[in-house]
């Protein structure tokens, strides 16, 4: 009696075990996230792969754009996020495809797609190691989207256990500008972000 | 319940059979799965070089290579750039014209550089016939005729204080084997 007793308590509790692995199991998703470091504006952060700082983060209602003597201007019914900085491969030669700002409330934004034509943006370059190259992230977002953003930056998101780099603005959504002029250089860096600061 | 000595005996046996069982059956179960994923890696990650110095041919991947140039130039914003060139002699180079070519230059910390996809402004104003060169792959071999060289060549992007400069070729039907050239001492 007490053998069967033994035998069905021992069933019932691995049936709970069982259960509560079940419900406790994290989503492949999460397993295979991406290695995230993270770090603040004026900071070099440093991944496996390679290593970026941020050191400016703008907000402009309209945006400018200066190529070739032709000046567009880009409207938007939210604002724009201009993003300087500098990025490095450490150990192998690298492109970083991925940008993103992620809002407070955890609403990502990728990079727009409205200025591929005229200036160059971070995805577009090489990282070549021990040679630091400036950056240059450009997002619409909403205005509510703003104040507390992260930018977000990995080689790809279509790794997993990729390494990605999270820098936590200082942006409050209050000093938004009127107008940036983003005027695009012969020489390196490739572009300048006016008026000056 | 049936607990004789017999019965006791042979539960235990096939308990420890079972055991032994699982031994042998859990790795191989594990190197089954992981099978695939371990040759990917070996193919990816270990690999022999063949080395060879400049201007010495080398029989490799059905062809008999030459790196004719390997030097270093000052680049611009800072950066120094490396210029390789080298050619194939293949009897058939049309052959080696749908096989994938990987060119990288490593110094001696481990850090390891692509080849540019455009030359240095330097490249093209001290060696322009190099920049009439293609990079190394299936251009270079399917312009070339049976018993001429296909000339190839790659320029590198690095930082002036990097070192101990190997430039490899590795052509991936010839994996895991590769080319390895030094940087020549000046």
């Amino acid at each position: 009696m007490m053998r069967m007793v033994r035998s069905a308590l021992a069933l019932l509790l691995a049936a709970a075990v069982l259960y509560g692995m079940q419900h406790t199991r994290p989503l492949y998703s999460d397993i295979t996230s991406p290695i995230v470091a993270s770090g603040g504006m004026n900071k070099r952060v440093e991944a496996r792969a390679f290593a970026l700082s941020l050191d400016s983060a703008r907000v402009a209602r309209v945006l400018n754009v200066e190529t070739y003597g032709k000046s567009k201007t880009y409207t938007s019914s939210g604002v724009w996020v201009v993003v300087e900085g500098e990025a490095e491969a450490k150990f192998k030669t690298l492109g970083l495809t991925s940008g993103e700002w992620l809002s407070r409330s955890g609403i990502r934004y990728v990079l727009t797609d409205r200025l591929w034509a005229t200036i160059e943006m971070m995805p577009g370059d090489v990282y070549q190691p021990g040679l630091p190259r400036r950056v240059l992230l450009v997002f619409e977002v909403p205005e509510d989207a703003v104040a507390g953003g992260t930018v977000v930056v990995a080689p790809t998101k279509l790794l997993p256990l990729d390494d990605e780099i999270r820098i936590a603005t200082t942006i409050s959504g209050k000093d938004i500008e009127p107008a940036i002029i983003i005027r695009r250089n012969e020489e390196r860096p490739p572009w300048t972000v006016l008026p000056q600061r | 319940m049936d607990s004789s000595p017999a019965k006791v005996t042979s539960t235990r046996r096939g308990y420890w059979l079972s055991m032994m069982a699982l031994v042998v059956a859990l790795p191989a179960a594990l190197a089954v799965q992981t099978w695939g994923s371990i040759k990917d890696w070996r193919s990816q990650h270990l690999r022999q070089p063949l080395s060879a110095s400049l201007g010495q041919p080398i029989d490799y991947a059905g062809a008999s290579w030459t790196v004719t140039r390997f030097t270093r130039l000052a680049g611009s914003a800072g950066s120094a750039v490396v210029l390789a060139e080298f050619e194939a002699l293949a009897a058939d180079p049309k052959a080696l014209g749908s096989v994938p070519c990987e060119v990288r230059l490593s110094d001696g910390s481990g850090r390891e550089w692509r080849p540019t996809l455009f030359a240095d402004p330097v490249v093209r104003k001290q060696y322009p016939e190099a920049e009439q060169r293609s990079q190394c792959g299936g251009m270079a071999f399917a312009a070339t005729e049976p018993g001429k060289p296909a000339r190839m060549a790659a320029s590198f992007s690095i930082p002036p204080a990097a070192s101990g400069l190997r430039l490899s070729i590795a052509l991936y039907s010839a994996l895991p084997s590769y080319l390895s050239v030094s940087e020549p001492r000046t």
